[in-house]
């Protein structure tokens, strides 16, 4: 929404106000100051500067004051929060003037319709924030000072205004903080911006540039699954190669090169000279070492003996004494069974 | 010197018209007997009436086996034992042989169907028929196959049997029984 929209709908605005003030039996005459288009920014930062300063001459409790980048004439509010929210400490807090629109009446009955507004309002854009005054000087005081918040919603006051006249006193219409925006969700900071969008700065890419510090209160909000799943089971390797040859049996091939004594053992003889890829272990390393024998081997004797069988033999004599019989032979031999009959009737 | 044989040629004779049993040497008229009807005898006749039995029917093989011989006196162990077992046979009184044990005679039957108190009867009164002398047998062993007799006087089977039975074994017996006489 550019200012020529802006202008347009408060222009519509105050006509619908004037016109239900004449229907009404209050007339109320609203003057609008429009402080977008009519004073040149420079004026407008020099009138900010002391709406600024009006507006902590109303807080006693307030911070001290800032640099301020824009300013509008500010109404002193009865219900404007005499004490801050406290800011995180490691951001500097900017306490930016609250943009005031302020319709008078020119009824003596209509006391005051206030639009208060965020100090964006007044940043069109980044070429007016470089050509401003000095409050404009730092991108960050621009953020820090959206940290501060104001808890009253804007939705409301501006449905209410869109409602009747007849609740237009005291109407006190304030733009959010960037305090609450930070802790709403984008979304909600969207639909919470008021519908006069008149800056064209990019704020909430400032916002996602600079990080937070880690005391400051956050959005809480789910980790992305990718996220999730790579703390869960870890990052993803790469897949293994399907078909992966087998090892081939047999002997393993040498390493290339080999293995090659030093050359000043070889040469002093504790290492022999051996071929690359052959490996001799050291007796003074490995404690194995080959005995030396004892005899000197001697040559095979090629002439064979002659085999002569020694025979061990006894000499026996002749002898008559070798048998010796013990009782006598069988003597009964009959030759007819009578005979044996009667022998077997004498026993 | 060739061994002595039994011609049992017309041992027994069948007249069947007459409806009889003849043996041929003596012409007496023999009775065909179930050897369980004299099993069945053997259990319920007292041990008088089977020695009785027994002698019968031994002393007829006796007589038959010395028909056959002639001159039983001078006839030799195997000639004698030839004929007294073909008519032991013929009979159906089993196998029978002879064996000595120094001086005593042992009868060796085989395959015999009589119960051993008539056996014994049977061979003993076989041996008096053939011989001519009394003699006495007492059992020395029985099996299901062999039956062994010793053949001696009544004084010498009382002995043995009382050995036998004070639980010598019948070759300690025999033994025993020669004493010094071997």
């Amino acid at each position: 929404m550019n200012k020529t929209e802006v202008i347009g709908k408060l222009e519509a605005l105050l006509d619908r106000v004037r016109a239900r003030a004449v229907r009404g039996a209050k007339p109320v005459e609203v003057s609008v100051r429009e402080p977008v288009t009519e004073p040149p920014l420079a004026s407008r930062a020099a009138e900010a500067s002391r709406a600024a300063e009006a507006a902590r001459a109303v807080q006693p409790m307030a911070a001290p004051p800032e640099p301020v980048r824009a300013a509008e004439p500010l109404h002193e509010e009865p219900s404007w929060p005499t004490e801050p929210p406290p800011p995180p400490e490691p951001l500097p807090v900017a306490e930016a003037p609250r943009p005031v629109v302020s319709m008078d009446s020119d009824a003596p009955e209509v006391e005051e319709v206030a639009v208060v507004w965020g100090e964006t309002t007044l940043l069109e854009s980044e070429s007016e924030i470089e050509q401003g005054t000095d409050a404009h000087d730092s991108r960050e005081r621009l953020v820090a000072a959206e940290a501060a918040a104001v808890e009253s919603p804007v939705s409301e006051p501006a449905a209410e205004l869109s409602d009747g006249a007849e609740e237009l006193t005291g109407i006190h219409i304030a733009v959010p903080e960037p305090a609450s925006i930070v802790e709403a969700s984008p979304s909600a900071v969207r639909a919470s911006e008021p519908p006069m969008d008149v800056t064209e700065l990019d704020l909430e890419s400032q916002e996602e540039e600079e990080e937070p510090p880690i005391s400051s209160r956050r959005v809480v909000s789910a980790e992305p699954e990718e996220r999730l799943a790579d703390m869960a089971f870890g990052a993803e390797e790469p897949p293994a190669p399907i078909h992966t040859p087998p090892p081939e049996s047999g002997r393993l091939p040498a390493a290339p090169g080999g293995f090659e004594p030093e050359a000043d053992l070889v040469e002093s003889g504790r290492l022999p000279a051996s071929e690359p890829g052959t490996f001799e272990a050291d007796p003074d390393m490995t404690g194995v070492r080959s005995a030396p024998p004892l005899l000197p081997l001697r040559p095979l004797q090629t002439a064979t003996r002659d085999l002569v069988p020694e025979a061990t033999q006894v000499a026996l004599g002749a002898s008559d004494d070798v048998v010796d019989i013990i009782g006598q032979a069988q003597r009964f031999a009959p030759t007819t069974f009578v005979a044996l009959l009667d022998a077997s009737l004498g026993l | 010197m060739n061994a002595p044989s039994f011609d049992p040629t017309h041992a027994v004779r069948f007249d069947l018209p007459r409806g009889s049993v003849h043996t041929e040497r003596d012409g007496a008229r023999v009775l065909l007997v179930p050897a369980a009807a004299l099993d069945d005898l053997v259990l319920s006749a007292p041990p008088e009436a089977l020695d009785a039995l027994g002698r019968s029917l031994g002393a007829a093989i006796g007589r038959r086996a010395l028909a056959r011989m002639g001159d039983a006196q001078g006839a030799g162990v195997e000639a004698f034992v030839a004929q007294i077992a073909g008519e032991a046979a013929v009979a159906g009184v089993g196998a029978l042989s002879v064996e000595r044990w120094g001086r005593a005679l042992v009868v060796v039957v085989e395959g015999s169907s009589l119960a051993g108190a008539l056996l014994g009867a049977v061979i003993g009164a076989a041996l008096e028929g053939a011989s001519g002398r009394r003699v006495s047998c007492a059992l020395l062993s029985r099996d299901e196959r062999l039956a062994r007799f010793f053949v001696g006087s009544d004084d010498g089977c009382a002995r043995l049997k009382e050995w036998i039975g004070s639980g010598a074994t019948w070759g300690e017996a025999i033994v025993k029984l020669h004493g010094g006489k071997a």
